[in-house]
């Protein structure tokens, strides 16, 4: 070789070097042609370099594990037996103690870890596996989902690795025997023991479940049992890989604990480990395999047999219910099986989740919640009584309510149809011949008519006055358009003054209940061809549809400016023939001799009288400050909920299906409201715009409830049992039912105080208690869509629910105990009425009883309750329900009690768990 | 002070005859370590050179204030004894399995399996020499790799090259043996 000449090596060496750094062949011969320059010897021995850089094994495994590597292979010649032997290193990191079993998936060693001084388990993986990089894959994502499965009760998967051509798995070492020993060393186990054990295997297996891993492969062989009796469940993961690797092979070790659908080949489930754990379970309380066989067939005979052999046909004195839960676990269809292994544990006898959960400071999850222990049913007499007594408070309610009904006072016996015609009728006699393209009307009441009444000396009768008719306390509102009514509220309702009165064709009108003319407005053309003729219109048509007698009247001169342009202005003065005492007051305006402005003013109506000075400029300013502050704490609200559901979705703990559910059922509601209710669905804005606002309040509900829930379920857990069952959708649970009738029972007692309440004297309450009102709201009256809508909002717009419950959360959060949180509850509502300054003694009552029921209904029921008690009041104050049958709109008032009967009902009989009223015998007489 | 600290120092000071003392002194400071080694662990260990100068440098470094340049000089006579070590160990393998095998590798030498692993092992010490006289640096570079097992940053870190210059001079020292054996057969 070249010894002495280094030049031209180094020179090579150059070449190399910057030829190895370009990019493409070509570039990488074009270098070496231009650097070599002519010199052929150099440029022959470079390209001889060049063609020996390649990525082969040459050198780069080590000379020293040279050895290792044909150790291995030699290893894997010999397959059988033992390759390690005790005291060997493996991986220079894991000294081998000893073989600790053989199985499907490989052997598995103890081993001391040198880097960090513990034992652990060392599985080595059949080559089979190793050698293909698909199932490697698939093993590797098993291992990493395994990993996270963190409980005491799982055998923790530390890492895979490979090393001297072996793929391993390091894991938890446990320091005891398996449970197939462990039975066959002593048989079946004393009940509590094997209770105990059946608990900690659910505990494990159910967190495995909540991490979407599926065991496929749990028997005795893989439940480890320490020294200290704790159970470790092993092999997650990597069992139902083996499964799927060796196929039949695998499967025919262990046949006899698969699930029947497993062994058919479909879909494998949680459920197919419920079913494994029902037989483990049988064999843990009775000493005796459920199934015996060995191979598929045999154990597909034996499960197509039906079912095994009761577990108390080998031991007499088994609980039973621990019976029934095992049995259940084996039924044949996973439907049939408990849908949890927290379920299994709940059903154990003597467990109560729960209270472990928060024992062990854990936020227990909405399924434990769900699955918690106590049953909730209801003896039969309770559940009944509180029925009763919803009913027996309902009628009280509105028996009371009859005596004050505004609507039973005055004439109120046309229906809105009849009065809509008879409002058209009014405007073709007044010279509005055309059919208009759109019309909207609607009951309310006159506010100004009851508080002049209100305040007029209160004689006895002074409220039989409204008998009449006149005053009209009830008025009916009807507006038409010759184009369509656009309303520009997000709900799309069209109101007096919504969409604005001023388009040409548009008239308004009130009418009383008898159908008489109050007020009558109608927007003059814009445009006029014809020469407008200055002449007066003839007043006696508005006076006829008013029930008045021009002649009876005195002309005045005109002091109310009217909205629309009139050419000419006149006024009244008179009696009203129902009134004669009273002075009457007419204002009217024509344009070009039509009637466009018409109405009766009586001393109820206020003189409007602004005053003047600049109070007028300081409330913008002051209410665009409030407006700001408003914005600022909404936005301060939504910024923490939203860390906080941020927080709670990246740590798992936020109940996404819950809220996912909740979101969806607010958004299903108020569509179907806005459907109902809208008076503008061709009108394109406005739908978006709902659409976009019903979408918020769905997003916005979903962001609090996953930013909240978790910690009302972590410091407040027994709050939220039956309304987890509810989204669960498990409609047919006795606590869903008691707490329903709970909340109903609630709701109807603050209504009962409420109107009971009502009937004190004046002096206590402030309030007279002979003053009539309509009892609901008067938008119902139009009846239909109106009815549904309400129906709609009432189920889902307790808005103020979710409030109250965050409050007494943060109350329980901070004072940790139920009692001072209901004492601080009801004392800060009362700090409310404090600020009223007129209060008298009845309000404050009234007040702390009403937040004793909500703070007791939360703490007794919980959430479930609280909601189902807003709903109902909302059921109970929103309907004009009457007992007078005979009125036209009885049928309407009376929907809200009977869904409030319903609701009850429905709690009352699931509530009492399906257990039949009668007994069989007492039937049999 | 040890012999080898001693002439490690020297060596620092800048004495090049020193390292031919430097050799033989650590060749048997790592047969005893590997003597003991083997004693504790399983018949039939494999030997984790790596681990074991570690453990010499260690032993040498841990009490005394040795100069850096030391660790390279140390580390760099340490690999030239792992690869005797290693290069007589398979020398009797491959005596032994001659012996073994009888008459027949006489008729032909391709019946018989071959331990490729330490053919490779001998053919790269064979022309390592070679590499050394054209390129010191870089046959230190496959000792420390290749006899005992460094990964590249623990032998850049060893010569007191940056990583980068390291992986260059591993790819041409591989180029350069890879054509030197292929050349040979």
């Amino acid at each position: 070789m070249n010894g002495g000449q280094s030049s031209p090596d180094s020179r090579e060496k150059e070449i190399f070097l910057s030829a190895i750094d370009k990019a493409t062949p070509q570039d990488r011969a074009a270098y070496v042609n231009a650097a070599c320059a002519g010199d052929d010897k150099l440029k022959a021995a470079v390209e001889e370099l060049l063609r020996n850089h390649v990525a082969d094994a040459f050198l780069e495994q080590p000379a020293t594990l040279i050895d290792a590597a044909a150790k291995a292979q030699r290893r894997k010649a010999a397959a059988a037996g033992s390759p390690f032997a005790p005291g060997e290193l493996f991986a220079g990191r894991y000294r081998i103690v000893g073989l600790l079993g053989e199985g499907g998936m490989g052997q598995v060693y103890r081993a001391d870890d040198l880097k960090l001084g513990q034992s652990v388990a060392l599985k080595f993986l059949p080559p089979a596996l190793a050698t293909d990089p698909v199932w490697l894959l698939r093993f590797r994502n098993e291992v990493r989902i395994a990993r996270e499965v963190s409980h005491p009760n799982v055998c923790r998967v530390y890492d895979i690795g490979e090393a001297e051509g072996e793929h391993f798995i390091s894991m938890e070492f446990v320091d005891g025997e398996d449970l197939t020993s462990l039975l066959r060393r002593i048989g079946r186990l004393p009940q509590d023991k094997a209770v105990e054990i059946a608990r900690q295997l659910c505990a494990g297996l159910a967190a495995a479940h909540a991490r979407g891993v599926v065991h496929r492969d749990l028997k005795p062989a893989n439940i480890m049992i320490d020294g200290r009796g704790k159970v470790r469940i092993t092999d997650f993961g990597i069992a139902a890989l083996a499964d799927q690797i060796q196929g039949k092979e695998t499967r025919a070790g262990t046949p006899s604990y698969m699930a029947p659908e497993q062994l058919a080949g479909t879909e494998v489930t949680t459920r197919s480990d419920i079913y494994a754990l029902g037989l483990v379970l049988y064999e843990i309380f009775t000493g005796k395999k459920a199934i015996e066989g060995t191979s598929i067939t045999q154990v597909e005979r034996a499960q197509s047999r039906g079912a095994p052999p009761t577990p108390a046909s080998h031991v007499r004195d088994i609980d039973p219910q621990v019976e029934r839960i095992i049995l259940r676990c084996l039924e044949p269809d996973p439907k049939n099986r408990p849908r949890s292994a927290m379920a299994v544990a709940a059903a154990l006898p003597g467990m109560d989740l729960l209270a472990e959960a928060i024992a062990a400071g854990d936020t227990p999850s909405p399924e434990l919640l769900a699955e918690a222990g106590e049953s909730g049913s209801l003896p039969h007499w309770v559940a009944i009584s509180c029925f009763v007594g919803v009913v027996a408070g309902l009628v009280t309610i509105i028996g009371f309510k009859d005596k004050t009904n505004l609507l039973l006072l005055v004439p109120f016996n046309k229906l809105p149809e009849v009065l809509a015609e008879r409002a058209e009728q009014v405007s073709e006699r007044l010279g509005y011949t055309n059919v208009p393209a759109d019309k909207a009307y609607w009951f309310r009441t006159d506010p100004a008519v009851m508080r002049y009444l209100t305040n007029s000396p209160p004689a006895s009768n002074r409220w039989q006055r409204l008998a009449s008719g006149w005053p009209a306390a009830v008025v009916f509102s009807y507006r038409a358009a010759s184009q369509k009514l656009t309303p520009q509220q997000p709900d799309a309702r069209v109101r007096w003054s919504d969409p604005p009165f001023s388009e040409p064709g548009m008239r308004r009108m009130n009418l009383d209940t008898k159908g008489r003319l109050i007020s009558f407005h109608a927007v003059p053309p814009k445009f006029s061809e014809t020469k407008l003729t200055n002449q007066e219109a003839d007043w006696s048509l508005l006076f006829r549809e008013a029930g008045l007698e021009l002649t009876n009247f005195n002309r005045v001169d005109s002091n109310w400016t009217p909205e629309m342009y009139c050419d000419i202005r006149v006024a009244w003065t008179g009696t009203h023939p129902n009134w004669p005492t009273e002075t009457l007051r007419v204002e009217a305006g024509s344009f070009a001799g039509t009637p466009v402005f018409f109405e009766l003013r009586g001393p109820w109506t206020k003189t409007p009288n602004p005053k003047p000075g600049n109070s007028q400029g300081d409330r913008p300013l002051y209410g665009t400050v409030l407006s700001v502050v408003w914005a600022v704490i909404f936005f301060a609200v939504l910024a923490t909920a939203a860390y906080f559901a941020r927080r709670n979705l990246f740590t798992g703990r936020g109940d996404r299906t819950g809220a996912r559910r909740l979101g969806l059922y607010i958004f299903l509601l108020s569509l179907g409201e806005f459907a109902t209710t809208t008076h503008a669905w061709v009108f394109w804005g406005n739908v978006t715009r709902a659409f976009a606002t019903m979408a918020g309040t769905a997003f916005l509900t979903w962001l609090l409830y996953i930013a909240i829930e978790p910690s009302a379920r972590r410091y407040w857990p027994h709050t939220l049992i039956s309304w987890s069952r509810l989204l669960t959708g498990r409609i047919r649970d006795p606590s869903i039912g008691r707490d329903v009738l709970g909340g109903c029972f609630g709701g109807m007692f603050i209504k009962v105080l409420e109107t009971v309440g009502g009937q004190l004297p004046q002096s206590w309450t402030g309030a007279d208690p002979t003053e009539p009102f309509i009892p609901g709201r008067a938008a119902l009256l139009s009846g239909g869509f109106h009815v549904v809508a309400r129906i709609l909002d009432g189920l889902g717009g307790a808005g103020g629910v979710m409030g109250i419950f965050l409050f007494l959360l943060l109350l329980r959060i901070l004072f940790k105990r139920n009692w001072v949180t209901a004492v601080v509850f009801v004392g800060l509502w009362g700090i409310g009425i404090i600020n009223t300054p007129s209060a008298p003694l009845a309000a404050w009552v009234w007040s702390f009883s009403w937040a004793t029921i909500i703070v007791v209904t939360t703490i007794r029921f919980g959430l479930l309750a609280l909601f189902v008690m807003f709903v109902s009041m909302g059921f109970i104050e929103s309907f004009p329900a009457t007992f007078d049958f005979s009125a036209w709109w009885a049928g309407i008032g009376i929907i809200g009690p009977l869904f409030v009967i319903g609701l009850a009902s429905y709690g009352c009989w699931v509530s009492m768990a399906g257990k039949p009223l009668f007994k069989d015998e007492v039937l049999a007489k | 002070m040890s012999e080898v600290t001693r002439i490690l120092d020297s060596l620092a000071l800048g004495n090049p005859q020193a390292a031919e003392a430097l050799l033989p002194l650590v060749y048997e400071e790592l047969r005893k370590l590997a003597a003991v080694k083997m004693a504790q662990e399983a018949p039939g260990q494999t030997l984790q050179a790596t681990a074991l100068v570690h453990e010499a440098w260690l032993k040498l470094a841990g009490s005394q204030h040795l100069k850096f340049q030391s660790r390279t000089h140390f580390m760099v006579a340490a690999a030239e004894a792992m690869r005797r070590i290693l290069i007589d160990k398979a020398r009797r393998k491959r005596s032994q399995k001659r012996d073994q095998g009888g008459p027949r590798m006489e008729l032909d030498e391709s019946q018989i399996p071959q331990d490729s692993a330490s053919d490779e092992l001998i053919a790269v010490h064979e022309s390592l020499d070679r590499l050394a006289q054209d390129d010191a640096s870089a046959a230190d570079l496959v000792k420390l790799r290749y006899f005992v097992g460094m990964t590249m940053p623990e032998a850049a870190v060893a010569l007191a090259i940056p990583l980068r210059t390291a992986e260059r001079l591993w790819a041409y020292a591989r180029a350069w043996l890879r054509r030197e054996i292929r050349s040979l057969r």
